[in-house]
């Protein structure tokens, strides 16, 4: 009898050592289920922070170069580096990573395309995610739709680059621009879209920003967020890309006059660019030093006195022939150094390069910090550079020579309005515009916009070598235009033809 | 009846009187094989009650008396001898292995078994195997050591793990790394905290039917590691020590030296003006151009002329060009001869109720480059004791402690990064010195020091290196200035209790744990490199894997007549745990301290946990009669935490039988024949070791997550990382496995066959999305895959006479992979250079065409994809081609896999030498050399060049099969396409090793009962089709900048005290 007990005792432990249902059920400690994420607004609100992180750090899409490519940040130093306004003496970083040589954008397997291209889309579906959940979420209707309006921004602003890298330019006169550009996603659950024209981007762009607008959110806890003066801000720079010069004048004026963002001063101008607090940011990254990225920062390839290897060795110029027209008695004039030596240009040790027409414009936030900085997504210069170009190109000259004045008079003192007209005018203005905007972006897209050819055989001190040789390209060529990335077209279906 | 009695009663007296004579015989017991001292062989003295063993000298005394006239010796596996007693009382015996006695003891999931009743296909490799090979890690040892194990050695790092494949690839984007179950229980430790020295056995399971039993875990089949036990009644002294020294393995590339090197870019320069400008140039001003741009492009100038004179206009270096210093073969001063020290001591004995095996190791490897190494210390512990007739337990723990410094390299994820020393120093141009030099040649000193500087970009009189010779940077210096190391803290313990019951039944509790910590410290210095800029960095992580496995097993063992039948059912669960901190800090207080506490800033810190758990019922049955037919079945039933609670509960079995045909009456008189019988088995196993795109576990594989960490300025941010899968489940095999084995002539030719299929349902693949989907790839069970092989090993003794042998054992493997089903949304999945596709196998390229060369212009040419418009497209010859690249067409281009591969043991056994020599192969099959197509590529100034650069397509060599070289186009010219695929093919002499017992006679002089002596070389020569290719670096066929493996030659001794 007691041996039974026993037996049945052994196996009622083997068969019943079956443990509780719970000891299967396991979480991560370093993610956030879908599910957890959008019960509140101020979880939702994390999505939106996420993608403003993301667009300065270091990009995840490639491991190619990866330090020069630090987020939406590295790609406008990129495209930048496609103009011909700045450069550098040697084939390093954004010319041999396949920008500068036009190598990327013909290239459909290049990391470089592939890393435009996914930056953009990861904000996109970011965004798609906020706003197909945030109504469910719990939360003031307030924060909602601040969150909303956010989210709106963020997917215009995001396709608004796509749409220029991977369509043909939007041509006002040819309306309606059917050739293809990007696939729309613009749920959750869209997937695998094929690719639709410039037209419909730009159609969903001013959708976008006019819910964005509309909601007109004021108020924001910092510059890393996008608030209605931003949303205008991008509507007018989308108008001026669109030649659709009443409603970028429109735009540009309304943030203009709202009074937020005022131009700074010249001391300001002299500060290195590097921090939120200056006036004329209206919306920028603010990376603390913990999110900082040594090398993988803007800060970390732009600023003269970041503590990297290229920076040391490859100090960025400017187009001696622009930096030229600039008037002695502006201050911008003091953010480049056609002679530098150790004494009108002190840099951190000794192991820094010095060039001709070298840059001060960008300097690290703190000394010490190798490469800190907030790097800005959209100041109220530009907007006075698209006001005053629009009424230019509308045939406002007058207007224009005012909304120009209003920005050169701050920059140089001594500056008295012009009087140009005509084309005379528009070129006045697009040199303060390559002049203020060096560094951030939108000379390329200038050159595309305007359908101009790239002539770097008008820089006198541009190094050939470092581009191998790529120096001109005529208007309308299709270097111009990325081909789309083979991974998308692998695991697209319907994605549609390839650019030619 | 009487004189019965009578008789019986003198018989007894006699017996009485024999036993007051007693005499005491003694001997040696050795393996004719190969005169080893066999200890545990029972001595009997017939006709007596006497008995021994002899101990782990092979020596044996026993008591006998004069009335016996012969002794018996047995011992499993040899056959028994017996010798008549002679005036003499010492007896020297040689047992011959016995081919007919196939009991061999195989340890298997959840127990051990004959070898005979195994009904699928386990490979055993034995202590005796593993003497031979010096590894600093186990699973070296597995290269070529029984077919359908596929080892690759990927990296040359002491102490590093190989890749192992068993039979094929059984997933995609899941591990198809086998199981690691050590002493019973899966192993969470690192392979390579494991001692050699202490291992008994390793069984590799390759098939379901051996390995069902392990369920979800099972199907990339199970490597079995068992530690050795204490066997004799003599207590024996082990001694091992090992010396050897290492070199690199795999020779360099060739590269273009130092006098090749500046006409050869002159030449790429030339072009780039001639074809690849914007605004081209004719040849006579591109020449003289080039002439000049060479000289700023290279920015440095070794020679004693001015720079813009060393090429002139014909492209050729200066006559009166000589070099004013020689300091360019980076490897040098990075290089060492490596210092390999392996030292070990085990005690072992055997009473009547208790054993014990106690063992202490040390192991010193030195690699042969700067700053790689790897220390280690080991002890074991392995005791079991019989406490009562019915109640047995034991304990088997052991520690370990590895200390590492570890070279970065492609296998660590830093392949082209500049602390790589095989990236950097193969990549360099042969121009640039490692030290500093200035314009004239002078050595630039260091005056504090004395020393000369290293040639760094920070250093006085510093230049900077053009972007493709690393500028700012110096490898050498930097390996020497900066710390990249490990710690590992291990602590494994197995312990049982068994309890018998009932006769038949055995009931088995064991908890098995294993504790491990890695430390990861990592140190860049404040001077050069990526500490320069912040003064300073230090990163150290801290983590914890603590993995327990508690099982129950109830066991059920019959013998009725000729029938046996055995029973186990158990319940098992498995608990991991991983946790994990980390923190980096810059700006470096005090020279010499690396510890975080002597840098000022915090930059950040880390932190996780992760659970991963199991919950398992298991049963097995095995049924044989007259050891002729067996039959064994297994039924398991697991629940995963990396499933959603639908699907995470999944059923394995296996069914196997066997028939030994040399029993039946038919064959019984065949008397040539020792050994014969058949097999067959079938059963599904599954895997469910998820991984994610960087080949880490994943734990969580069912929900939709955001990351966390992607925090802009004081907000929390997260960003999506992954979409919901509810759905995802196991994958599954189902695996038939047939085959036979058979000895004949005496084990004169001895042999395995196996045939199997393994077909993969419910393939887990990593989807790739397109780029504007949310998730760039989504896990989705949608596959399926066969893997189908045919097995041989077959070995004979070619000579056989008393004192020598040469035995030859091969192993052949053939190999075929096929893919069967993808789904419908996705019938193609591209991946890296491979596309998957039904009736395509999973490492089959997928690359552009290339086409040759346009001898107008030297274009690399390839085949256009259909479409491509007019304006992309450029005729030769009448024949359409694309120069860039985006617009060739992609195709199927061979596969990495193999057509066979193999090994080749021979081994000479003369008196106390013996001589084994094993050569690896394999046949077919193509690698995709990157390593050579970067130094083909002309991307940036500054960077090494393979030698064919100086057949490329010239103005003056236009009929070459090399494309230009083209500073302005080599994106296009060398486009990653079926140009770079290179037979795979290559033989391998692994091992060599020669020992020596040495002579009884001497050894008694100095109180040794067996000494052995041997000298080792591993991986002594390779030969590919390319110098510099190592065909095995990867499963997938792709190379990159990865740590040669190394040459070891050593020299050993072993003892037995």
């Amino acid at each position: 009898m007691k041996k039974i007990l026993l037996y049945a005792g052994l196996l009622a432990t083997v068969l019943a050592t079956g443990c509780k249902k719970e000891y299967l059920q396991t979480k991560p400690t370093d993610q956030v289920a879908l599910e957890e994420v959008f019960t509140s607004t101020t979880n939702a609100n994390a999505v939106l922070n996420g993608i403003y992180a993301y667009m300065f750090t270091r990009t995840t899409t490639t491991t190619s170069n990866a330090q020069g490519k630090p987020g939406v940040a590295g790609i406008l130093l990129g495209i930048d580096f496609m103009g011909e306004d700045v450069h550098q003496a040697n084939a390093t970083w954004f010319t041999s990573t396949g920008e500068g040589n036009y190598v990327s954008p013909r290239t459909d397997t290049h990391a470089s395309n592939l890393y435009y291209y996914r930056t953009f889309y990861r904000m996109i579906n970011n965004a798609n995610y906020i706003l197909d959940n945030i109504d469910a979420a719990t939360g003031t209707d307030a924060e909602k739709n601040r969150i909303k309006a956010e989210a709106y921004t963020i997917r215009a602003y995001a396709y608004s680059y796509l749409v220029q890298f991977y369509g043909t330019r939007y041509d006002a006169s040819a309306k309606p621009n059917n050739q293809l550009a990007v696939p729309l996603v613009l749920t959750s659950a869209d997937i695998a879209k094929p690719r639709v024209s410039v037209e419909q981007v730009y159609t969903q762009i001013i959708a976008d920003l006019d819910k964005a607008i509309a909601l007109n959110i004021t108020t924001k806890t910092n510059k890393t967020h996008a608030d209605v003066w931003v949303a205008k801000g991008l509507r007018a720079r989308v108008a001026l890309t669109m030649q659709d010069y009443p409603n970028a004048i429109k735009y540009a004026k309304e943030v203009i006059d709202g009074g937020k963002y005022p131009l700074m001063s010249q001391t300001d101008y002299q500060s290195g660019f590097n921090n939120n607090g200056l006036s004329e940011f209206m919306w920028c990254a603010m990376p603390t030093t913990e999110q900082g990225d040594t090398f993988g920062s803007y800060y970390a390839q732009i600023a003269y006195n970041a503590n990297t290897t290229y920076m040391r060795g490859t100090p960025k110029m400017i187009n001696s022939a622009l930096y030229d027209q600039i008037a002695a008695t502006d201050v911008r004039k003091k953010m480049w150094e056609p002679a530098p030596t150790a004494a009108n240009f002190p840099l951190p040790t000794t192991s820094f390069t010095r060039r001709a027409y070298m840059s001060r414009k960008f300097s690290v936030k703190t000394v010490g910090d190798p490469s800190l900085g907030d790097v800005p997504w959209m100041r109220s210069a530009e907007m006075h550079l698209i006001l005053a170009e629009a009424y230019a190109r509308n045939g406002q000259d007058v207007l224009a020579q005012a909304a120009l004045f209003a920005l050169v008079s701050k920059r140089d003192l001594s500056a008295i309005q012009s009087i140009k007209i005509g084309t005379a005018l528009v070129d006045e203005i697009m040199i303060n515009r390559r002049v203020e905007l060096w560094g951030e972006g939108f000379r390329y897209l200038d050159l595309k916009r305007l359908n101009l050819p790239l002539n770097r055989n008008a820089v006198p001190n541009y190094v050939a070598t470092s581009v191998s040789n790529v120096m001109a390209i005529p208007a309308g060529d299709s270097r111009f235009l990325f081909l789309i990335p083979r991974d998308e077209i692998n695991a697209n279906p319907n994605i549609g033809p390839q650019n030619p | 009846m009487k004189k019965l009695l009578q008789s019986l009663f003198v018989l007894m007296l006699v017996a009485f009187g024999a036993m007051a004579q007693e005499r005491t015989i003694n001997g040696t017991v050795t393996s004719t094989e190969d005169n080893i001292p066999l200890p545990g062989v029972s001595v009997k003295a017939l006709g007596a009650q006497a008995v021994t063993v002899t101990g782990g000298d092979g020596r044996f005394t026993i008591k006998v008396s004069s009335a016996v006239t012969a002794i018996q010796f047995s011992y499993i596996g040899f056959t028994t001898k017996t010798i008549n007693l002679t005036s003499s009382n010492t007896i020297n015996v040689g047992l011959t292995p016995d081919a007919k006695t196939l009991t061999d003891v195989v340890v298997v999931a959840y127990g051990t078994q004959k070898k005979e009743a195994i009904t699928g296909s386990v490979s055993n490799i034995t202590s005796k195997d593993l003497e031979k090979r010096t590894v600093t890690n186990l699973t070296a040892a597995l290269q070529g050591s029984a077919p359908g194990i596929s080892v690759v050695a990927s990296n040359g790092q002491p102490g590093n793990s190989a890749g192992i494949r068993i039979r094929g690839f059984g997933s995609y984007s899941s591990s198809n790394s086998p199981l690691i179950v050590l002493d019973g229980a899966v192993y969470d430790g690192s392979i390579g905290d494991i001692n050699q020295n202490d291992i008994e056995s390793l069984s590799v399971l390759k098939d379901a039917s051996s390995s069902a039993l392990y369920g979800s875990r099972g199907a990339n089949g199970v490597v079995i590691i068992t530690t050795k036990k204490g066997r004799d009644t003599n207590p024996t002294i082990n001694v091992n020590f090992n010396q050897g020294w290492s070199t690199r393995g795999i020779p360099e590339y060739d590269r273009l030296n130092t006098l090749e090197y500046y006409p050869a870019v002159w030449q790429a320069i030339k072009n780039n003006l001639m074809y690849s400008a914007t605004t081209p140039l004719a040849e006579a001003a591109a020449s003289a151009k080039a002439s000049t741009d060479v000289a700023t492009n290279l920015v440095y100038n070794p020679f004693n002329v001015p720079a813009n004179q060393l090429v002139g206009t014909d492209g050729k270096l200066n006559p009166n060009a000589s070099l004013m210093y020689d300091d360019f073969d980076w490897y040098k001063p990075l290089q060492r001869t490596g210092n390999r020290t392996d030292a070990n001591i085990s005690t072992s004995g055997r009473t009547d109720k208790t054993d014990y095996f106690v063992s202490l190791g040390y192991l010193n490897d030195k690699g042969f480059l700067l700053k790689s190494d790897f220390q280690r210390f080991n002890a074991r512990v392995n005791v079991n004791t019989k406490l009562r007739p019915w109640l047995k337990t034991g304990l088997n723990l052991s520690g370990a402690m590895s200390d590492a410094n570890i070279a970065s390299d492609a296998s660590t994820g830093n392949g082209s990064s500049f602390v790589n020393a095989f990236s950097f120093a193969r990549g360099i141009g042969p121009i640039y010195p490692v030290h500093a030099f200035d314009a004239s040649g002078n050595p630039i000193m260091n005056t504090v020091t004395g020393a000369q500087w290293y040639d760094y970009g920070i250093h006085p009189g510093a230049i900077n290196r053009p972007a493709g010779a690393s500028p700012g940077r110096n490898v050498v210096y930097e390996t020497m200035l900066n710390d990249n190391a490990y710690r590992r803290s291990l602590i494994s313990a197995r312990s049982f209790v068994e309890v018998k019951f009932l006769k038949d039944f055995t009931f088995t509790p064991t908890i098995s744990m294993d504790l491990r910590n890695n430390n990861t410290d990592q140190f860049w210095n404040p001077l050069v490199g990526d500490g320069a800029g912040t003064n300073g960095y230090k990163f150290q992580s801290n983590n914890t894997i603590r993995s327990y496995t508690f099982n129950q097993l109830l066991s059920y063992d019959k013998t009725l007549g000729l029938h046996h039948i055995s029973v186990l059912a158990g319940h098992e669960n498995y608990s991991y745990n991983y946790r994990t901190f980390q923190a980096d800090r810059t700006n470096l207080v005090a020279q010499g301290n690396t510890e975080l506490a002597n840098f000022v800033s915090a930059s950040s810190s880390y932190g996780r946990a992760d659970n991963d758990k199991i919950e398992s019922f298991l049963s097995k049955a095995s049924y044989s009669y007259d050891n002729r037919y067996f039959l064994d079945a297994s039924l398991r039933r697991d629940g995963s935490s990396r499933f959603s609670p639908d699907q995470r509960w999944g059923t394995f079995f296996s069914v196997g039988g066997s028939w030994a045909l040399n029993k039946e009456s038919f064959l019984k008189n065949a008397s040539w024949i020792d050994d014969l019988r058949i097999k067959a088995s079938y059963g599904q196993v599954g895997n469910n070791a998820l991984l994610d795109g960087n080949g880490n576990s994943r734990y969580y594989g069912d929900r939709a997550f955001f990351d966390l960490g992607s925090n802009s300025n004081t907000e929390g941010g997260v960003l999506l990382a992954s979409i919901a899968t509810p759905d995802l489940s196991w994958e599954k095999q189902n695996t038939f496995n047939t085959g036979v084995s058979f000895s004949f002539f005496g084990k004169r030719l001895y042999g395995e066959v196996d045939f199997y299929r393994k077909n993969v349902n419910d393939l887990i693949f990593s989807v790739p999305q397109p780029l504007s989907a949310a998730v760039t790839s989504v896990y989705r069970n949608i596959g399926s895959m066969y893997n189908q092989g045919l097995e041989i090993q077959v070995a004979g003794d070619i000579v056989r006479t008393q004192d020598f042998t040469w035995n030859l054992l091969t192993n052949w493997t053939f190999f075929k992979n096929k893919i069967t089903k993808l789904p419908d949304e996705t019938p193609t999945i591209i991946s890296g250079t491979k596309k998957r596709e039904a009736g395509h196998g999973i490492y089959d390229y997928w690359l552009r065409q290339y086409a040759g060369v346009d001898p107008s212009d030297g274009a690399a040419l390839y085949i256009p994809a259909d479409g491509t418009t007019a304006a992309n497209i450029r005729t030769v010859n009448g024949v359409q081609y694309v120069t860039n690249q985006s617009f060739a067409k992609f195709d199927y281009s061979g596969t990495a896999i193999p057509d066979l591969s193999g090994s080749f043991t021979n081994s000479f056994s003369y008196k106390g030498l013996s001589l084994s020599v094993l050569i690896n192969y394999q046949i077919g099959g193509k690698a995709y050399d990157g390593v050579y197509q970067g130094l083909m590529s002309t991307g940036s100034f500054g960077g090494a060049l393979h030698k064919d650069i100086l057949n490329s397509w010239t103005q003056s060599n236009t009929s070459a099969t090399i494309p230009r070289a083209d500073y302005g186009n080599s994106t296009n010219i060398n486009a990653t396409s079926n140009r770079w695929l290179i037979d795979a093919s290559y033989w391998n002499i692994r091992n060599i090793n020669l020992s020596y017992n040495l002579p009884k006679e001497w050894l008694k002089t100095i109180d040794v009962p067996s000494a052995r002596i041997f000298v080792t070389g591993e991986n002594l020569y390779l030969h590919s089709k390319r110098k510099g290719l190592n065909p095995t670096e990867s499963f997938d066929g792709v190379n990159g900048n990865t740590y040669p493996q190394s040459r070891t030659i050593s020299v050993g001794v072993n003892l037995s005290l």
